[in-house]
């Protein structure tokens, strides 16, 4: 994979990533954090396949499943305990 | 729907279900052969061990779900959502990138006639991934929507919202 | 020949996938309550990554049953987590936004806890 390729991707992803950070950092309501962090955790399991694809190695698809996997049970049992039901 | 109750039917569903997950996770490329029969093997056992441990609490699950009527309707269904999908994409791109944020967010009610609990899952994802519309609950046979751009004539929201899926939905889970 | 095309078409969907990512985390910042908020990210970040995925496994063709299932199981989850989250955001006593035109949401199960 090209170099300027990569850089590229990367720096659109980190974009993405701080422009969630800032909301996450300066949001009023517990629930705009939670939703920051979404945003965040899907945005880093996209930098893990551009990891996979520039390192050429399958397992990291693996960590991406179970990453996404992972980032679902959180914002739910986060959502449980914002409803009061944990 | 017809109802059965547990016995072959639903082992037979958990089981086949349970494998194909197995053998969806378990491919990597570059496997040997005998390391791919190894894989069918083990989930061969896991998929018998898992049915029998689960299948009577899931008394409603039967064979007879992968009839190929209803997978015409899933098909038909599946290219429905992603066209529906990338439309929701553009309009919010258009939405958020628009100087004047061009909102009128609000909460309706819609009613839907799907009876199965999986049908109104599927129902709800859909609206949820849809354009400007995202389903908050489902109670009973009402969904609550938080629409971004309400429209004027709220008797027609019901309509604006679940466009075409309700039709396909009814053929996958009748 | 045909590998060098998929390679291409691959790369043309990360960077749609990367600039749905970006559209989402624009709305996160300029969206004024915290439903419109959910609705701008979700839905972007959910096309953005499925775009990605795709395009990773365009690129590396023998990596797509996995590209696939992926897919498919971020289909099923990002809606369900959707959902939760915004019957939470209510529950908990969040208000609309005040522009907002019409809250027909009375179901009993989304009661709004009063907070002092």
């Amino acid at each position: 994979m090209n170099f300027y390729i990569f850089v590229s991707l990367i720096t659109m992803l980190a974009i993405a990533t701080f422009l969630a950070l800032y909301r996450l950092l300066k949001g009023p309501t517990a629930a705009d954090r939670m939703v920051a962090l979404d945003a965040i955790t899907n945005t880093t399991a996209g930098v893990l396949l551009i990891i996979a694809l520039v390192s050429q190695r399958f397992i990291y698809m693996d960590v991406t499943l179970v990453y996404a996997i992972l980032s679902f049970v959180g914002v739910i049992v986060v959502a449980r305990y914002l409803e009061g039901g944990l | 729907m017809q109802e059965s109750k547990g016995g072959k039917d639903s082992f037979a569903f958990v089981s086949i279900i349970t494998f194909v997950t197995w053998i969806a996770l378990t491919l990597s490329p570059g496997m040997s052969l005998i390391d791919f029969y190894q894989e069918v093997f083990v989930g061969i056992i896991v998929a018998i061990t898992v049915a029998a441990l689960t299948y009577k609490h899931l008394p409603n699950a039967s064979v007879r779900y992968f009839h190929p009527r209803r997978f015409g309707y899933l098909f038909v269904y599946v290219f429905v959502f992603l066209w529906a999908m990338i439309k929701a994409n553009f309009n919010m791109a258009r939405i958020v990138l628009s100087p004047k944020l061009p909102i009128r967010p609000g909460i309706v009610r819609i009613t839907t006639n799907l009876k199965p609990n999986v049908a109104k899952l599927m129902l709800g994802n859909s609206i949820t991934l849809t354009p400007g519309t995202m389903t908050m609950e489902v109670d009973g046979n009402s969904l609550y929507i938080h629409w971004v751009q309400v429209c004027e004539d709220l008797s027609q929201a019901g309509n604006i919202i679940k466009g075409s899926f309700e039709k396909w939905l009814g053929g996958v889970f009748s | 020949m045909i590998e060098l095309i998929l390679y291409y078409i691959g790369l043309g969907f990360c960077y749609l996938g990367s600039l749905f990512l970006i559209f989402g985390g624009i709305g996160l910042v300029r969206m004024p309550d915290v439903y419109n908020r959910m609705q701008a990210s979700t839905k972007t970040t959910t096309l953005g990554l499925m775009s990605i995925v795709l395009g990773v496994g365009l690129m590396q063709p023998l990596w797509i049953i996995k590209a696939i299932v992926i897919i498919i199981f971020i289909a099923m989850t990002a809606p369900v987590g959707a959902s939760a989250m915004a019957r939470a955001s209510y529950k908990s006593g969040i208000p609309l936004y005040k522009g907002s035109v019409i809250d027909q949401c009375d179901a009993p199960s989304c009661k709004k806890e009063v907070k002092e």
